[in-house]
């Protein structure tokens, strides 16, 4: 094993990511968690926590952590719990629903009011590929609610979670706006310096990695 | 869960709803929830009645069940026996529509005993002239010390032998007999099963006459006559049928003295109309399937229930009070509906064994391995968590956690269990190369729910947190970690995911739940010899030479022994749990089929229906002869000893299809035995029935199930 070079030193870090949106607008992306796409997976009940790990650059690795939300209205006032604490948003709507786009807005208010200051927000459009087969199934514009997103500062995404088309892409660019700098797991951290012989580690016995 | 402390079934009445007050029978020992005994007078196959409304006051009671009590019926119709034009007739529509008519009438109401005979009693000098020969089981009597065990066995011995004494009616002997003398041996009771059922499933079609054709209904409206739910059809229908519903179910409501009282089921031909009345909520069902009025309230009763557990009480009460006419449906999302859709085509399709049985599966064990579970579940637990569940594939219980002062009730259970196992909303993704991906990938993207649900039973009012969690017993890590050899044979996709529900009281105790959750299963793949006997219960046991058996959790008759039996539910009524066989000789693949299932589970409701209703008081040997289609026919015979002792034997005529197109006429029989400990129901192939062999299983069944206890039934728990 070589130790690395101080300034390569492998970085890893871990985000919370919510996922918010109407009901049945598509918001688990499968591609992105499994790459897989499921026709017959049911509306979620409460939420689902899962994580993805996915590799920034050659030395930068990013766990999220996500929950993904139902968007029945009656979990509603369970929803702070989810976001309280989370480092970016996926604000999700359906192209072809323009009222999906409404209830997403209302979303992105409700989060600039009480999460995060610093939480990165990502409008997103999904079932780009209904669009894609008939521009007329499109109740959205893109230009829209492109101006929308970046007139409040959030970045934003056209996508497809059946064919997987823009997710990995969306979801670098959400990584690539997170501080990651500061984010940098401590315990990871630790580890490869105790590799670095350089810098012998005296009073760390909690290190040991599990 | 009162099966599984003693002191909850001993000292607080198990009730499915506050209305039904299950009382002792005779060994004081309670019925358990979800199956009450309650007796309500069977359905007059024999005399014509053309229309049959009951009521009882303050809606379901127990006691207006039970056939010694007096009911009100409203009869619609004049009672006319003389008149044989076929009830058979009329139908769903045909049934709805007299029911309207007769709303807008004032119907007579009289008095009358429920004194409709079900059955035909060939006699009832049972005690005389016994046939010594069969003393059921002496083990059975120094254990229960009871005198009633001998006659009892008697009484088996000599219901088996009635036809020798030409006791019986000509229909059943000609039925007893028809077997032995063409001998059916040849055809297993898997092709058996297959007399024509047709599987119902949930839609939301236009056609009138597509909807009118199902044999299954279940409607939710609101007090006020808005639509909420319906198993078929479109909006419309639902819409049009909820102010059908609501107008007949309010006529009935107000008596002429100003008090009120609820309907709750009538009959037209072939159909029954249930009715559940909570308000702010109605629900009905009708059914052709010959079941039971308590058996369709009991899941109109579960139905009503789902909807608690997703809005709880207090909540829809609060919307309806806003608003006399609120659209609850507004409160409900797609998961919701899927929810009831797939709990509807449970239960029309009898896919359901706990329900109609009345009871919890659970998984086959060697105890000191549920032990070692069970001390691994103590290690870990935290201070917020309320309740723990370990749950095997198909909602066969491993073992539980629970406060000492608490236990969960079996129907909170099912209705936990209904949701994560019978709806895709928790079924892990379709991953048809689970194989090539790696564990860590794998683990990377198993997903962790937390699910606010109301446990009505528990509380009605409030809400608990479930944390759940699935762990593949089949992952490639583990079983290399275990030196396993996954056989494809083996059951794959969620049929070998171990089930963590974990029930905290605070909303925001995820993560310690999870840290428990976590630790759980680390503790439980950690466990070699654990590991392994969850693997060979639930996936199948490892030869030596590295082949698969089937799963030690399926019991078959034939490793008890008991010959002629092809499958058999045993339920311990102690625990509220029972035991489901595997169908003598099948395969996985045949146990896993959902028409087999619905076929088998149709023949056990019948058999329990039987259990619930034809105990008529004192003792006799009843039979009857029910013809109920073309495919079908039933003739039962029925001993009863004491309230509490019972024997069926029913012989099914059924009518298979073969493969040149005709039908060909075989006959499945079916026998059960019910006493204050336990029922066994069995099925057994028709042909040739030894009634001395069949006596013997049974015995062997009865005596098995009780010395293997421990392994088959969850007993406790790990009690905190
Ligand atoms: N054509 C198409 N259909 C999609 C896409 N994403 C999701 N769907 C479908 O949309 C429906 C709803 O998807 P879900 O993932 O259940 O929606 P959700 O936003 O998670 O809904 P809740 O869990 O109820 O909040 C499903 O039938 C999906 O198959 C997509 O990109 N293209
Ligand atoms: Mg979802």
């Amino acid at each position: 094993m070589s130790a690395p070079i101080n300034t390569e030193e492998p970085r890893f870090a871990q985000f919370k990511l919510v996922l918010l949106g109407e009901s049945a607008v598509g918001k688990v992306l499968h591609r992105f968690v499994k790459d897989s796409f499921d026709d017959f997976r049911e509306s979620t009940i409460g939420a689902a926590f899962l994580t993805q790990t996915i590799l920034l650059d050659h030395n930068t690795t990013v766990k999220f952590e996500i929950w993904d939300t139902a968007g029945q209205e009656r979990y509603k006032s369970l929803a702070p719990m989810y976001y309280r604490n989370a480092n970016c948003a996926l604000v999700v709507f359906d192209l072809t629903k323009q009222e999906s786009l409404e209830k997403a807005k209302s979303w992105i208010k409700e989060l600039q009011r009480q999460a995060n200051s610093d939480i990165v927000i990502a409008l997103t459009g999904n079932k780009l590929d209904l669009v894609q087969e008939d521009e007329g199934a499109r109740e959205v514009s893109e230009d829209e609610a492109r101006a929308y997103a970046n007139e409040l500062g959030l970045l934003y995404f056209e996508v497809s979670a059946k064919t997987g088309q823009e997710i990995k892409e969306s979801f670098k660019s959400i990584a690539e706006k997170l501080p990651i700098e500061e984010k940098v797991n401590p315990r990871q951290g630790r580890r490869s310096r105790n590799v670095d012989l350089s810098r012998p580690n005296t009073n760390d016995q909690q290190a040991c990695g599990c | 869960m009162e099966s599984i402390s003693g002191r909850s079934i001993s000292s607080s009445p198990i009730t499915i709803h506050e209305s039904y007050i299950p009382e002792p029978n005779d060994s004081g020992i309670l019925e358990e929830t979800g199956r009450d005994r309650a007796k309500e007078p069977l359905a007059p196959p024999l005399l014509k009645r053309k229309s049959i409304v009951s009521m009882s006051e303050n809606s379901l009671l127990l006691s207006d069940l039970q056939a010694s009590v007096p009911t009100t019926a409203v009869t619609l119709e004049n009672v006319d026996q003389e008149e044989a034009s076929g009830p058979e007739e009329e139908t769903f529509e045909q049934g709805i529509a007299t029911a309207l008519r007769h709303s807008r009438l004032s119907p007579s109401i009289r008095s009358t005993r429920s004194s409709i005979v079900p059955t035909l009693t060939i006699f009832s000098d049972e005690e005389d002239d016994v046939n010594e020969g069969d003393d059921y089981d002496e083990q059975e009597e120094e254990e229960d010390g009871s005198s009633q065990r001998r006659t009892f066995g008697r009484l088996l011995g000599n219901l088996l032998s009635t036809d020798d004494r030409n006791s019986l009616s000509n229909s059943l002997r000609n039925s007893v007999h028809s077997g032995i003398d063409e001998n059916t041996e040849g055809i297993s009771l898997v092709q058996k099963l297959n007399f024509g059922y047709e599987m119902e499933s949930t839609d939301d079609n236009e056609d009138m006459t597509e909807f009118f054709s199902r044999r299954k209904h279940f409607f939710i409206l609101s007090s006020a006559g808005k639509p909420i739910y319906s198993m078929h059809g479109s909006d419309e229908i639902l819409t049009v049928f909820s102010g059908v519903i609501q107008t007949i179910v309010s006529f009935f409501q107000y008596k002429f003295d100003g008090t009120t009282e609820s309907l709750k089921s009538f009959e037209s031909g072939k159909v029954k109309f249930v009715f559940l009345n909570r308000y702010p909520i109605i629900l009905m069902a009708t059914s052709s399937y010959n079941e039971s009025t308590i058996e369709i309230s009991q899941q109109l009763e579960f139905l009503y229930n789902f909807l608690l557990t997703t809005l709880s009480k207090p909540h829809i009460d609060k919307m309806f009070q806003k608003r006399e006419n609120f659209d609850l449906r507004k409160l409900l999302g797609r998961a919701d509906i899927a929810c009831m859709d797939s709990i509807c085509k449970d239960l029309a399709n009898f896919h359901n064994p706990g329900l109609i049985i009345g009871g919890l599966e659970c998984l086959r064990l060697r105890k000191t391995i549920r032990n070692k579970i069970e001390k691994r579940l103590l290690m870990n637990k935290s201070e917020n968590l309320l309740y723990g569940l370990l749950v095997a594939p198909g909602g066969r219980l491993i073992t539980v956690l629970r406060p000492r002062k608490h236990t969960l009730h079996t129907s909170d259970l099912q209705l936990l269990f209904s949701l994560i196992f019978n709806t895709n909303t928790f079924k892990t993704y379709n991953n048809t190369d689970s194989q090539t991906s790696g564990s860590e990938e794998n683990s990377a993207a198993d997903e962790e729910f937390w699910v606010p649900l109301c446990l009505p039973k528990f509380n009605p009012n409030g809400f608990l947190y479930c944390f759940i969690q699935f762990l593949d017993l089949k992952s490639k890590e583990l079983v290399e970690r275990h030196g396993i050899n996954p056989d494809d044979s083996t059951p794959s996709g969620d049929g070998t995911k171990l089930s963590l529900i974990l029930i905290s009281a605070y909303k925001d105790s995820f993560f310690e739940m999870r840290e428990v959750g976590k630790n759980v299963f680390r503790n439980l793949c950690g466990n070699r010899p654990i590991y392994r006997e969850l693997y060979r219960s639930i996936i199948g046991t490892q030869g030596a030479d590295g082949s698969t058996g089937l799963p030690y959790g399926a019991v078959s008759p034939a490793d008890i022994p008991a010959p002629l039996i092809k499958h058999f539910i045993y339920k311990s009524k102690k625990h509220t749990q029972f035991l489901f066989s595997r169908i003598h000789g099948s395969t996985q693949e045949t146990m896993e089929d959902p028409k087999t299932r619905s076929q088998i589970m149709l023949l056990y409701s019948k058999m329990h229906s039987l259990v619930n209703t034809n105990n008529s008081t004192g003792g006799g040997i009843n039979t009857s002869l029910q013809k109920q289609d073309e495919n079908f026919e039933v003739t039962q015979l029925s001993a009863n000893l004491t309230s509490s002792n019972f024997i069926y034997y029913i012989n099914w005529k059924v009518g298979v299809p073969r493969e040149d197109g005709q039908i060909s006429t075989d006959t499945i029989v079916g026998f059960v035995i019910v006493t204050p400990a336990y029922e066994v129901y069995m099925i057994t192939n028709g042909g040739v029935v030894d009634k001395q062999i069949l006596v013997n299983s049974c015995k062997s069944i009865v005596r098995w199930c009780k010395r293997n206890e421990d392994r088959l039934f969850v007993s406790g728990g790990a009690v905190f």
